[in-house]
Parts: C-alpha cells; structure tokens; sequence
C-alpha cells in the first residue's frame, strides 16, 4: 500500500546548526563575538596599515615605533586619537600593533594546547589500562611544577639555541620574534595538560556508548575510531576549553611582560602597555586606561564567548527557576 | 525564589560591605614610620635592593656601600663635601716618596663593637684576605696599587709578607705602594680597605669563604658608628648607634633602618606615604612632576659617574670591527635631547668616558652631525646602513634602560639606516653576557671609586678583563702605565687627555651622559651633603622634625 | 582496612617518589641553562673562578653534582646562595614561607568569603539583574591583572587617603590591601564556579524533592545545593591555595612582603640554582598534598566521586 500523505520536506538540522541556534539565543554572548571579530579585524587592519607604511610611506599616518620625544606623553587629540606614550609614540597605533601580538600569543599557545592535549588525553582515554595510567602519571608529575617558574626557565634556557637556528637559517632579521615564539612555546608546554585531562575524562565517558562498540564491532582500526567517531564527539568541549584558555595565556602573556622577559621592543603587547601604564597611571591615565579597556573588554568578551559556546554546546546546566 | 532566600542574599551582601568598610577605617588617621622614626631618632632609608652581604670584602654597589660605611671605618674618613680624606681610624700620616710608603698612627682609643681594640695587624689581616685567591672578592684590583698585592692575589706570590703592607706595632701600619697613587689616602677610605675582626673571621672559617655567615647580627663584629641589629633579606637591614665608637658622641642618629626595595615606584610610592626619609632613585617620568612644582623633596647631585655603552670589536662582529662604523654610531645621537626628554635628570650629555673634576676636563674628538655619520658609514662599506647584519642592543632589565635603549634604536633607524634590535636580561644574565662578551652592545655604567681620571681610564687598559670590548690599543696602553709612574699632577693629566683622546677617536664604547643621583629627601634630614662620589657618612646626619624646607646645598 | 582509607594512605605515599621525579627534572633544567652564578660585574681572575667552582661543586660532571645535592638534601642541607653569599636556603625558606603562607591564607579566606557569598547571591535569583550584575563584577575581577589594581588601590587609599601603609608586613592593617589583591582573582573565578554548580545541582531530582517536601528556600540554598555543589569548588580550590600559599611575585614587589614568591621568580632569573630547587620541592610538595587534600575531601562529601 503507499503512502498517501503529503510530504513534508523539513530543513535538517545538524548538530552545529542546532548548537548555533542556541548561542544565538544569549544575546550577550552575541555581542561578545561581534567585539571580538571587530577587534581582530581592528588589530589585522592596523598591522596591514603598519606594514605599509613601513615598506611603501603610505597608509597608516603613524609607526608604531615612530617617537616623537619633544612632544612625550600627551593626552587624546585630533593628531592622535588616544593620546601619546613616554617617547611621543601613537598610543592608538601601538595599541592596535600589541592587539596583534596578544591575540596570536594567545591563539597560537591555544593552538598547541589543542594539539598537543587532544591527542594526549584522546589516547589515554581510549588505550585504557597502563598506558592510561602511566600517561596519567606523567600529566601529575608535570602538574607538580611550578608552572611560572618553569615558564621562565624555558625562555632562558631556549633563548640562544632558538637564536643560533634562526641565523643557520637566514632569519636573522626576524630577532624580535624570537621572544614571541619562545613565549607561546614555553605557555602551550604547560597549558596543555588541563585540556589532557578534560578530553581524557570525556573520551571514557565517549568510549563505552553504543556507536563507539559499533564501530569496533563492524572492525574499524582505533585510529578511525578516533578520528572519525570520537573527534567530532569531542569538539564541543575542545572549542569551549579553548575559548576559555586563550584569556589565561594573554594574562599569562601579560605577566611574563611584568618579568620584562616578554616581547622586545619597539614591538609591544597589551601586557607590555598595561605594564607601563600602570607604572606611570597617576600622571599619565591615559597610558593605563585605553589599554586596559581594550584587555579587558577582549577577555571579557571571550569569557562570554565561551559561556555561550559551552551553554550551546553542552546544555546540561538547567537556567530557569 | 522565596523571600527569606533574598533576604538572605541581602544580608550577606550587606555584611560583607559593612566588614569591608570596617576594616579600612579601622586604619584611621595613622602615625607615619616617618613620625615615629622623627621621634626614635631613626633615619629610613631605601637601599635599592637587597646587599650582596653585609661583609665589606665581598660587596660591589654603590648602594651597599651606603650600608658598609654605617658599619665599618677606614683608616681615612672622606669630608662631606670636598671628599678629601680625613682622619678615621688613623690620626695622622707620613709619606716617604723615595721608598713610596705610606706611614699611618692609628688611635689608640679605636674598638671594635665587642670591646677589642682595634690594632694595626687587624688591617694586615684584612688586607690579606681581600687578596686571597681563593675568596674570589671580586674588587681585589683596589688593592693592587700596594706592592706585590697583585701577585699575591693572581697566586704568582704565595708568601704574604712579601706584600706591602706591615704593623710595626699595634698603632703604626706601614703599607708601600707599588707606584706613586696620587690618591692612595682617597682609598683609604673605599669599601675594599674597611677592615674586618680577625677572632671572629677566624672563628667562621671565613678567610676564603664567602658563605660562612660571620656579618649575622647574632655574631657581627664591626669598627664603625653603628652596629648591626637585624638582616633580613628581602626586608629591612638595622643597625644601631655603637656606643664603643671612638667617636660617639659625634653620632646624633640612634639608628638607621635600610629597606631594600628593588620596585622603583614602589620606593616613590613608600616615600610620599611617609615611610622612607631618603629614596635611592627617582623613575624618569616623574621627575618633571617635581621639578616644575618646585618640590622641596627633590634633590639631584651631580656625581662622578658615566652612563654608557660597551661595543664589542672584536673581528667576528663584522661590522663593530670598523672604527668607523662605532664613531658613526656616536655621532648619529642626539644626547641633549636625550637627557632632555627620556632621562629628564638634569644628566650632562657626555661625549667623553671621564667626567670632568676639579684637576681634568675632558676634551671631546667628535660632534654629534648626522650628515658626517652617515658619510663615514658610507666610507666603511655600508651606505645608508645597507650590508650591516644585524646588531643586538642588550640592556638589564628596567624602564629607565629600556627608554633610553628605545631611543637609541629609533635614532639609529632614523639616521643611519641601521637596524639594531633590543634584548633585555635580568642582572645577573646581563653581567654574564659582559663578562663572556657575548654581546654586540651592551649597556654599561661606572661610578668613580675615587675623584682620579684613571678610575675611569684603567677599565680599557688590555689587561683589565672588566670591560669585554675586545679593544686594545698599545698606545693607549703606554699612556696608562705612564699615567700611573708619573708623580707630576699636570703631566699625569696630560697622559689622561692624550688617552681619552684614543678612546674617544677609536670610539669602543657610546658615552651617552654623566651621572646625576636624582632622590627624593625629607627636610628634617640634615648633615647629608651633596658629594661627587655619592658617599654620606651617617656620624654627619641627624633628624631635625621641626625642620620645614631643605638645607641648602653647596 | 577500609579501602578508602587505604587508597587515600596509598596516594599520599605516592607523593614521594613523584617529588623525586620533580627534583630531578628541575635539577636538569636548572643546570642546563646558560649562566654560571660566577658572572658579576668584575671579572673574577681565573684563579679565583677556578676556586670558586671547585668550592661550590660545579667543575664535576653532572651527575656527581646530582648524588652531592640528593645526599645532601635528604640531610637537610640545602644549600647556600652564590649571590647573597650570607644566606642558606634553609633559613630563607624558615624566613619567608611564612609569610608567603600567611598572605596565602588570607588571600584564600577572602577567596572564599567574597566568592562563594557571591556565587549564593547569583545563584539564589538565576538570570536576574543580581545575577548578571554580581557575574559581570567578578568578570572585571577576573581580567584585572594583579599589578594594576594593587597600584590603584595603593593610589587610593595609600598616597591620596593615607590610610594604609604602602609596604611592609608588620602591622595588622597591612594584611589588608595585599590579601585582597591577591583574593579577588580567585574570589571571582569561585564566584562563577559557585554559581554554575549550584544551579547544576538545582535541576536535579533531590532538589526538586526536598523543595516539595516543604523546606525552606534558604535550607535548600545553604545545605543541599551547596554541598553538592562544592565539588567542584574544591577541585579549583587545591593547587590553587597551593599556589597561593606559596607566595605571589607580583603582590610581593608591589606591597614590599618578604615572601617566597619574589626570591623564586628572582631566583630563576639570577641563576639561584640551590634555592630554586629547594622552593620547587617547597611548592611541589605542598601542591600534591593540597592535591590529596582535595582529592579527600570530595570523596567525604560525595562517595560517588569515589569510584572513578
């Protein structure tokens, strides 16, 4: 007999699709992603301007290395819009140059948290058994360090050896980027060890589900397994730790600048302008305000961020009365 | 949600504001450490960090000095102002220039802080074990102008005795100078020649130790105005009035207190909330705030120091190897500006490594001209700066070293074409970078030792391994030795002149500014003059509170 | 034995050798990076750097070096420093951790008090203005490094209003401003942390349970959600007062507190390998039993943690 009913094609909605819909609903953490796209974009745009103006004299009207030392610090003005630092330079320029440097700090550290903890926490927690637990016991054992200190160690230790390879290698110009590689080198070989734990604890839960025993029974290879099945599974959590993470790595950043072992200068990062801002914030707000307005408001925006991400991701939490 | 739960809610947000504002007021009108401090007869002072150590053999810095001469004496005292050498704990003194030796009376009535008296053999003693190899004091050089004293301390000469220095009783030293030193009484009274107590070094074990422990409060021996009553690292070092000083009488504070505060806004901050009498420093940016407002806080004293830059030219470094290259560096600054608007100390542009002083003024060997910097970098083979590989700027980590080094880049970008880029270290990783010259240019400072051209002049000498420039010269070399064996004052100047003027042509290092010490000091200070060499002697100072504006300086 | 109990024995026995594996690592960063501790700003002539390695160890090889600073660390000696020759590690350390210990407990009392007062009073009205405005609070708390408000605060109430003294850890009123700015990072992470398992908790059956059994909204709040929810509370809680007690740089140079924290970061950057081995097995030591601590008092309160 057919079927007489007339056919409803409904749209199909994915898991991302639906995940959407639900960030959506959060109104804040809406506006927080608009923030920080516009930010990025502010930062990229500046950095483009920068560049120009450095290889071909037009674009952006200031360096942000140009000094100015005659004029030193002076409050907003038609000339320059927030304002100048100690040695005369554009505080908007060098704000928007040390967004830059923050924001990549902060995404490249997170990205090798990602690498490196998914794969480590995705193994233990599949393999089980001893390897788990001898994986486990290396995760503590890191844990038991004293995570700055060692951050710092690092920096030191690398400095020459990361110094001498990029002479071997012609890139003798690209000195000032040492630090910075170095920098979120030395915070992703700590940060990663949370994420190791958080995927190790959702793999297990992940692994003795009814599709996980599917694919073992029809005779995939744990690797397809954990690629094609747990993986996806994973992400969620994977893009909400991040999100979360990448606040910590540029407050981390921020720290190491207090060190003064962070990014040289003429470069600067946010870290580095909050640094002399706040030394100098009596007579000079300026110098600390702007700066921390536009930390804070990109943390802020990516703590919100990653609440909605996780409230859409992973709707476990009840919200109403 | 029911009532009582956001009752609840209420409550505990009240509370916690009402616990909040409680325990700020609870602080209330307070009475300052400075008031307190006014009323004890203590003077606060900002150290700067913490000492290396409390024993006078092993210290470097000037400001650990500011310590050591609170708690030790020399055989000469320097006058407060002109810096000549007074009697310490030697009365008087002869001098024989045919055999070059000096004679010294000690007092009988010196002590030292437990009732021993103090003797001619305790400074032999000492003597000899500043210059023990194996103690490692770093400042052993002072003593080089005694005889022999330089064997003995590079283990050439194992036999003690054979070095100049002799008691010939208890109160008569003798000490023979290896060549005519013009200014051997002004070392008398330098750090490296206080002396220490022989029963309690012996005790420690510490004649080639550095880490034995003896200068603890609880085993302290010194000879000084003031004894030690507490050190704590990382928190105050204390001393107090040595009633068995020979002196004593002369002594109005009854004790100082060092705070070894490495933060220098923490140390501004510490000073305007009335905790400190004497800062050791005052940051750059806020030295404009008190000079316009006439601040009666605000003290700058000139001193006898150089602000400047090491180059290494050694052959490897390519480009630094041209004496061309590093005076077109030189001359591609703008030093007043510097001093100007980045330092803003009141510092004097220097293009010179020796300060001028009452007996030598430095002549200049270039000018600061853009255009013929750029010609002679251009005559080296790199014009516009092209083909010069990168050079690397290193500086200890601060903000004032970090601005000056910023400004030096920009200038030398903006010139010459070069790009130089910056590194920062801490100290400790700063001095190693020196010593092994693992460096392009590097950040130096010096302060006098003593009011003579040739503490300044002897650091390029080849075979002083204090500055790792690489950079000899035997011309240079021949004008020091010459320097050091004449006796007649204007010849020796001459010989000072002629070899600044090979330094300042061949140009291995970036003069930028003489030193000013820039503090902030309450009025009720008093007795704290304004010397070259930055040396305060605490019998001089006293507490006046009612005191309102700052005694005048000459 | 009761097999909690025993596991709990057996995992603070188990501290040990983690803390040799800790020693030795940090032992082998230490020596690897470049540096001697000789370097100062006169060169020392080579007789005298030859005495000095040889006095301190550091001319044999490496794991020589190793076996002295292990036999001599379970002895209790560990070590002098090489730039404040004065000093031994242990009398720093009897010095300083002290007051690093005492600033820690402070900071983590206001931790608590304001952190989970807070997180009470979002969690009581979900999404209401208290619980957006409290959470917003704790946001700024949160991406307010420490060496900006610390000068603010001193700005404020120490040179405007001269309350407070700005440095020194003497008297009572000094424990103030330092503990509250190093608190309130946390104060605020517990704040969120409180708020969010509460109102995970609040969905569960047992609530909804006690709630129609006729309790009273502030029983429900204090006893039953709180105490579900302090898992994970307590969880963020363990390292982190471990890290606190052991002292904190930034407040420490700022307020002027003779902690540890200060001479650690010092420490690594000068080159102080001895008293930067003795304060890494100081901190480890104290973060793994936190760690136990924790691991404890979770399973007191929830058997069901237990079993994973």
């Amino acid at each position: 007999m057919s079927d007489s009913r007339p056919l409803h094609i409904v749209a199909s909605s994915s898991l991302w699709a639906d995940a959407w819909r639900r960030y959506c609903q959060h109104k804040l953490a809406v506006a927080s992603l608009a923030l920080l796209m516009l930010m990025t974009l502010a930062c990229v745009a500046g950095v483009i301007g920068v560049t120009l103006r450095t290889h071909f004299g037009f674009g952006w009207p200031y360096g942000y290395e140009e000094q100015n030392v005659e004029l030193g610090a002076q409050m907003s003005s038609a000339a320059h819009w927030l304002g100048t630092d100690l040695l005369g330079r554009d505080l908007l320029t060098r704000l928007l140059v040390g967004g830059f440097v923050s924001l990549t700090v902060g995404m490249l550290a997170t990205g090798m948290v990602v690498l490196i903890g998914v794969t480590y926490g995705m193994v233990a927690g599949y393999m089980g058994g001893r390897v788990d637990r001898f994986l486990m016991r290396v995760v503590d054992i890191l844990n038991a360090l004293p995570f700055t200190i060692f951050i710092i160690l690092l920096m030191v230790v690398l400095d020459n050896p990361l110094k001498s390879l990029l002479l071997k290698l012609n890139l003798a110009n690209s000195q000032p980027f040492i630090k910075l590689c170095l920098l979120f080198l030395a915070i992703g070989a700590f940060e990663w060890l949370n994420m190791a734990r958080v995927v190790r604890a959702r793999t297990i839960e992940l692994k003795s589900l009814a599709f996980v025993e599917a694919a073992r029974a029809l005779g995939r290879r744990p690797r397809q397994i954990l690629w094609h099945h747990l993986l996806p599974n994973l992400a969620g959590i994977i893009v909400i730790y991040a999100t979360l993470s990448i606040p910590a790595v540029i407050l981390l950043e921020s720290f190491i600048s207090f060190l003064g072992l962070g990014v040289q200068p003429p470069l600067t990062s946010w870290g580095d302008l909050i640094n002399q801002g706040a030394s100098n914030m009596e007579l000079y707000p300026w110098l600390l305000i702007y700066p921390s307005l536009f930390f804070s408001l990109t943390l802020f925006a990516l703590n919100f961020v990653g609440d909605g991400l996780r409230d859409a991701l992973d709707p476990r939490t009840d919200k109403g009365p | 949600m029911s009532a009582t739960a956001s009752n609840l809610s209420r409550i505990i947000a009240a509370v916690g504001v009402c616990v909040l504002a409680l325990t700020l007021c609870a602080c209330g009108r307070r009475e300052t450490p400075v008031e307190i401090a006014n009323r004890e007869g203590i003077l606060l002072v900002s150290s700067g960090g913490d000492p290396t150590s409390i024993d006078p053999q092993l210290i470097e810095t000037l400001n650990d000095s500011h310590i050591s001469v609170a708690l030790f004496e020399g055989l000469t005292v320097p006058d407060p102002v002109t810096l000549e050498p007074r009697p310490g704990v030697a009365t008087s003194w002869e001098y024989d220039d045919k055999t070059l030796t000096w004679t010294f009376h000690l007092r009988p009535e010196a002590k030292w802080s437990n009732g021993d008296p103090l003797v001619a053999g305790d400074f032999v003693f000492s003597f000899q074990r500043m210059l023990t190899p194996e103690l490692g004091a770093d400042y052993a050089n002072m003593l080089y102008p005694i005889k022999n004293a330089k064997a003995f301390n590079d283990g050439t000469l194992k036999d003690f005795s054979q070095v100049g220095v002799k008691a010939i009783d208890d109160h008569t030293l003798q000490i023979q100078l290896e060549h005519p030193t013009g200014y051997f009484l002004e070392l008398c009274y330098h750090q490296t020649y206080l002396p220490v107590h022989p029963p309690t070094i012996k005790k420690f074990d510490a004649m080639a130790r550095r880490d034995s422990g003896w200068d603890k409060p609880e085993s302290f021996v010194g000879n000084g105005p003031f004894v030690l009553t507490k050190y704590v690292l990382g928190d105050v070092v204390e001393v107090k009035k040595n009633p068995l000083y020979w002196n004593a009488a002369a002594i109005r504070l009854n004790g100082i207190r060092f705070y070894p505060i490495a933060d220098v806004n923490a140390e501004e901050r510490a000073f305007r909330n009335g905790a400190l009498h004497i800062t050791s420093t005052l940051p750059p940016p806020r030295i404009p705030a008190y000079r316009d407002t006439h601040s009666p806080y605000l003290r700058v004293m000139p001193v006898y120091g150089s602000y400047f830059y090491t180059i290494n030219t050694r052959k490897e470094k390519g480009a630094l190897n041209d004496p061309r290259v590093r005076l077109a560096l030189n001359m591609a600054i703008d030093r007043q500006a510097l001093v100007d608007h980045v330092t803003r100390g009141g510092q004097i542009p220097s293009y010179t490594m020796t300060p001028p002083s009452a007996q030598y003024q430095p002549r200049a060997h270039f000018t600061e001209d853009v255009a013929a910097a750029q010609k002679l970098l251009a005559e080296a083979g790199y014009p516009g700066g092209k083909g010069i590989p990168p050079i690397e700027l290193l500086y200890n980590t601060s903000d004032a070293h970090r601005a000056v080094a910023e400004y030096l880049q920009a200038a030398w970008k903006k010139n010459l074409g070069v790009d130089v880029h910056l590194a920062n270290t801490a100290v400790s990783a700063w001095l190693d970078r020196r010593h092994n010259a693992d460096f392009d240019i590097i950040r130096a400072g010096w302060y006098g030792d003593y009011l003579d051209p040739s503490t300044f002049l002897e650091l390029f000498a080849s075979d002083n391994e204090m500055e790792q420039s690489g950079w000899k010269s035997d011309k240079y070399d021949a004008f020091i030795a010459d320097a050091q064996k004449e006796s007649d004052p204007a010849k020796r100047m001459e010989d000072f002149q002629q070899a600044e003027a090979i330094l300042d042509t061949d140009a291995p290092i970036i003069p930028l500014y003489y030193y000013t010490t820039i503090i902030l000091i309450r009025p009720e200070v008093r007795g704290y003059e304004n010397n070259l060499l930055d040396q305060h002697l605490y019998t001089n100072v006293y507490l006046d509170p009612t005191a309102t504006t700052p005694e005048p300086q000459q | 034995m009761h097999p909690v109990l025993r596991r709990a024995l057996v995992r603070l026995f188990e501290i040990i050798p983690v803390l040799w594996v800790v020693v030795t690592l940090t032992f082998l960063m230490v020596r690897w990076a470049p540096g001697g501790p000789f370097d100062t700003e006169r060169a020392l002539t080579p007789e005298a750097k030859k005495h000095n390695d040889a006095y301190y160890g550091l001319d044999k090889p490496l794991f020589v070096q190793y076996e002295k600073y292990l036999s001599n660390f379970l002895h209790g000696d560990l070590g002098t420093l090489y730039r404040h020759p004065d000093w031994s590690v242990n009398e720093l350390l009897a010095q300083k951790a002290p007051v690093s210990a005492e600033l820690g407990l402070w900071a983590t009392l206001v931790a608590l008090v304001i952190g989970l007062g807070t997180g009470v009073i979002a969690a009581s009205r979900p999404r209401s203005k208290r619980d957006y405005g409290t959470m917003a609070v704790a946001m700024i708390a949160i991406c307010l490094p420490s060496f900006v408000l610390g000068p603010i605060l001193l700005l404020v109430f120490g040179l405007k209003l001269q309350m407070v003294n700005v440095m020194g850890w003497n008297t009572v009123g000094d424990r103030v401003l330092p503990s509250l700015v190093l608190g309130l990072y946390y104060a605020a992470y517990i704040a969120r942390l409180t708020r969010g398992s509460m109102l995970e908790v609040r969905a569960q059956d047992f609530i909804r349970t006690a709630r129609a059994k006729g309790n009273g909204s502030v029983r429900i709040l204090l006893v039953h959600m709180l105490r579900n929810a302090l898992g994970p509370i307590i969880a963020y809680l363990a390292p982190t007062v471990a890290g606190l007690v052991t002292g904190s740089f930034v407040v420490e140079s700022i307020f002027q507190i003779p902690g540890i924290g200060r001479m650690f970061v010092e420490a690594a950057l000068n080159h102080e390998d001895q008293l930067l081995l003795g304060v890494t097995v100081l901190f480890s030591a104290i973060l793994l039993f936190c760690n136990w601590l924790g691991d404890v008092l979770i399973t007191a309160l929830n058997p069901k943690a237990a079993i994973e």
